[in-house]
């Protein structure tokens, strides 16, 4: 869809101003997705319709694909009914579009400087060699020389290249001129005087009106023996530039024939070896062979003419300034101080990027110690803070405040109204102006009837009357003569307000595009919104998913640094995922219980309203989705660190630092790590039997109320016991562990052991007896 | 003891939300609160044992470390699914 020039100043002049913001939402596309001229070419490489038929592509990357073919076309690059490969209406698009790529690219990384010294070098195939061999080049030249390549990849720059089939063909043209073909031609174009280069270019680049005698000798001469000029308008730039290098041969065979030389083997030579050493005492071969090598630059230079200048428009394309300094910014901000000053390559870069980021520091300045994760989160709130809300939305276009701005329903409907009224009064206008039209062409039929004598009906004599009377005719006057003038008169008049009929169909054109436009872009705007709710749902995705990280991580600490410390630090990790629960045991000291209330929730309500409300939290956040997908996320995390210990008997930590002990981690984000219970002793490690227990070797028990125990393994998890082994199970030792737990050995019966338990599940089993806890 | 609230002789006063009886013991799952002010902590949950030593119920800190991993997972495994109920 485009608007031209006219269209968008009449649209403007009915006040709508949604136009202006679609243009420049046209250009948003390159902000939205971060300029690739990759990319971007790879793009216009297929054609719309595939890219609406590939059932690959997700719907978004269709979005995105077809914004930067509209884009394209928006700037002016047509598709092509045929994207083939072969045709040349594709080649010449997607070479005009690359060419005009790369000037935006150019642009957008601030490099014209450079890239305009390497376009020039481009002209001077000397200087290029003479920066190519020098030693010690600054870093500038070696930015040139990057620049150069860069050109020469997209075309835009000429360039040698030619192959040994190319050499045979066109030194055949060389010496075509021996033949006796066309010979009268020959000894035409052999007469010119001061035949030159310049003569054969320009007799093949002119247009045919604007040749003089002498060009259009020469041009007759191409068409005849090389292949017709038209290839000039309608060729490819390939057979552009093949024609063209013809054109030089057979320039070059003519001079050669003028001076009385043949230096088709000079000339084959060089262009195989490259090499002018031989030619040493030769000085006009030697020039001639310069001449030459010059002359080709220059033919492709003239064959890819329409490709600079489309380079050069995508440089020069005010519509794109913008985008320079914001995608700079972004870049400056995302990274710290210290890496554009080292990690940048490029030097024009990195000033550029300093400058940008001095800018920034003296708003936000750097956060003294950071990592990773909390530079990205300084960045994060310079670019939402600085970069978006006030780069972005006050900056302004050169002649179009509104460019920026994102359109709105609103905004579209009351122009979509204020269009359907226009263009309803363009209706009823033009209706009239073609009815009068119709009127003036009728008189002036009936008016030159009558003039040339025909008989007029009673009808054409009436509306011949009333003109009359209308024109106050005198009786006495020429009547013929009357009839003729009236007539061109009116003929005149028809013809003019035809004119305007034709600018009111134009007008009519624009508004039914800006209404088509509008309409799509409203429709875009409904389906945006549905599309917020995905999003909704695809932020809770992510939510989950780092509660569920956070848990495997915890669960992995949990599987090899038991405590609580560990267990308050992953359960409070929990404040990330937006929840927010510490479990402690040490941090409540220990009592007698003195008061139970039973049912206290049938009276919480009536008499503890708060701490009501205050269970209602603690329920919501036990239960929460986060919670659960935590509460999983340790499982697996504690599956994961206990079969990884037993597989290789080490810790996950020790595995990734081995050597170092692992010791509770203190959370950085949480309360201060509980202090010691105050009934902590210290206990002596100690691995000797103890005596002091009250059970000595031997003495019998029933364990079978005991469902787990330990068994001597690398795994420190309780396993299932038969518990009618337990029956008559024997005290065998008790062992202090470092940590000062002491733990009871027991045997079955039969000698075999049995298992190992922990002395407070004997003492409870030997002294209270759990069941007695039930209230 | 669930849905209780006890009162501890040094002040400290807890609303049980969950408990287990394992074979190493008798454990809650509480949230400290204030009945005079009628205030709760709803950021910092306590588990302990609940012993019975000389005719005394008393709370006691869980200082097995392995047995605190345990126990937590399972009380608020055991709450989760009587919520759910």
């Amino acid at each position: 869809m485009n608007f031209t020039k006219e269209d968008l100043e009449y649209l403007r002049s009915l006040g709508v101003d949604s136009i202006d913001i679609l243009v420049g939402n046209m250009l948003k596309v390159n902000q939205k997705y971060l300029f690739d001229k990759n990319f971007y070419l790879s793009v216009a490489k297929i054609s719309k319709a595939s890219i609406e038929a590939d059932e690959n592509l997700s719907k978004e990357e269709k979005e995105n694909y077809l914004d930067i073919k509209r884009w394209l076309n928006d700037i002016g690059f047509q598709e092509p009914e045929k994207m083939e490969q072969d045709s040349s209406e594709y080649v010449n698009y997607i070479t005009n579009v690359n060419a005009y790529l790369t000037g935006v690219d150019i642009k957008l990384r601030n490099l014209e400087d450079i890239y305009s010294k390497a376009l020039n070098l481009s002209n001077n195939p000397e200087e290029y060699q003479k920066l190519l061999d020098k030693e010690q080049k600054t870093a500038e030249e070696s930015a040139i020389l990057d620049a150069y390549q860069d050109l020469l990849a997209s075309d835009i720059v000429a360039t040698k290249m030619f192959s040994k089939d190319y050499i045979v063909k066109y030194l055949a043209y060389y010496n075509n001129l021996s033949s006796n073909v066309n010979s009268d031609l020959k000894t035409k174009v052999l007469q010119i005087p001061d035949l030159s280069y310049k003569n054969f270019f320009s007799a093949v680049t002119k247009s045919e009106g604007e040749l003089d005698e002498n060009e259009a000798i020469i041009r007759e001469f191409i068409n005849h023996n090389l292949r017709d000029v038209s290839v000039m308008q309608d060729g490819t730039i390939k057979q552009k530039e093949e024609f063209l290098y013809g054109v030089v041969f057979y320039a070059a065979g003519f001079i050669d024939t003028k001076n009385g030389k043949n230096l088709a083997d000079i000339y084959n030579n060089y262009l195989f070896s490259n090499d002018l050493s031989s030619l040493e005492s030769d000085t006009y071969a030697k020039e001639q062979v310069v001449e030459l090598e010059n002359q080709l630059y220059e033919a492709r230079k003239i064959a890819r003419n329409n490709l600079k200048s489309r380079y050069n428009f995508g440089i020069n394309d005010e519509n794109d300034i913008d985008l320079v300094s914001i995608k700079d910014y972004e870049e400056a901000n995302s990274m710290p101080l210290a890496d554009i000053k080292t990690k940048v390559k490029n030097y024009s870069k990195m000033a550029q990027l300093l400058n940008i980021k001095e800018e920034l520091l003296s708003k936000y300045p750097e956060p003294e110690n950071y990592d990773a994760e909390s530079y990205k989160e300084y960045a994060n709130g310079v670019r939402e803070n600085y970069i978006d809300k006030i780069l972005k939305a006050g900056r302004p276009k050169a002649n179009d405040d509104n460019v920026y701005q994102e359109l709105n329903e609103e905004q579209i409907i009351a122009d979509l109204d204020k269009l359907y009224a226009e263009e309803d009064k363009l209706v009823k206008k033009r209706e009239i102006k073609a009815e009068t039209i119709a009127t003036y062409k009728k008189y002036s039929e009936v008016l030159l009837k009558y003039a040339n004598k025909e008989e007029l009906t009673t009808e054409e004599q009436e509306i011949f009357d009333t003109i009359k009377t209308y024109n106050k005719v005198a009786p006495d006057a020429d009547l013929i003569e009357f009839a003729r003038n009236k007539a061109s008169e009116y003929d005149e008049l028809a013809n003019k307000l035809n004119a305007e009929l034709e600018e009111l169909r134009k007008q009519s054109n624009a508004i039914k595009l800006a209404i088509s436009y509008l309409t799509k872009e409203l429709r875009k705007i409904e389906e945006e919104e549905t599309k917020v709710e995905k999003v909704t749902n695809r932020k809770d995705l992510l939510k989950k998913f780092i509660a569920f990280g956070l848990g495997f991580a915890g669960g992995i600490a949990l599987s090899c640094v038991p405590g609580v410390g560990a267990i308050r630090m992953t359960l409070a990790g929990l404040k990330l995922a937006g929840q927010l629960v510490s479990i402690w045991t040490n941090k409540h000291p220990n009592g007698k219980i003195d008061t139970v209330i039973t049912n206290a929730k049938s009276k919480l309500s009536n008499k503890f309203p708060r701490i009501a409300n205050g269970i209602k939290v603690i329920n919501d956040k036990l239960n929460s989705s986060p919670l659960n997908t935590f509460i999983n996320g340790v499982s697996a995390g504690y599956l994961v660190g206990n079969i990884f210990e037993m597989v290789t008997g080490e810790t996950i930590f020790e595995a990734i630092n081995p050597g170092e002990k692992v010791v509770a981690q203190t959370p950085a984000i949480d309360t201060p790590e509980p202090s010691a219970p105050q009934d902590t002793t210290t206990v002596i490690p100690d691995t000797t039997p103890v005596t002091e227990h009250v059970l000595t070797h031997g003495d019998t028990l029933d364990l079978s109320s005991i469902q787990q125990g330990y068994v001597a393994s690398d795994s420190s998890n309780p396993v299932d016991l038969i518990t009618s082994v337990g029956k008559d199970a024997i005290f065998d030792k008790a062992v202090t562990t470092p940590s000062g737990e002491i733990w009871y050995h027991f045997k079955q019966s039969n000698g075999l052991g049995y298992a190992w338990f922990p002395k407070s599940v004997i003492d409870g089993l030997t002294e209270t007896g759990s069941k007695a806890l039930k209230f | 003891m669930k849905d209780k609230m006890i009162k501890l002789n040094n002040g400290n006063a807890y609303y049980i939300l969950e408990s287990i009886q394992s074979n190493s013991g008798y454990y809650v799952l509480g949230a400290s609160c204030n009945m005079e002010n009628d205030n709760i902590d709803t950021d910092n949950l306590l588990v302990c044992e609940v012993t019975l030593i000389n005719n005394e119920v008393s709370t006691k800190e869980i200082t097995d470390k392995n047995l605190v991993k345990n126990i937590t997972a399972r009380l608020i495994q055991k709450y989760r699914r009587n919520a759910l109920a």
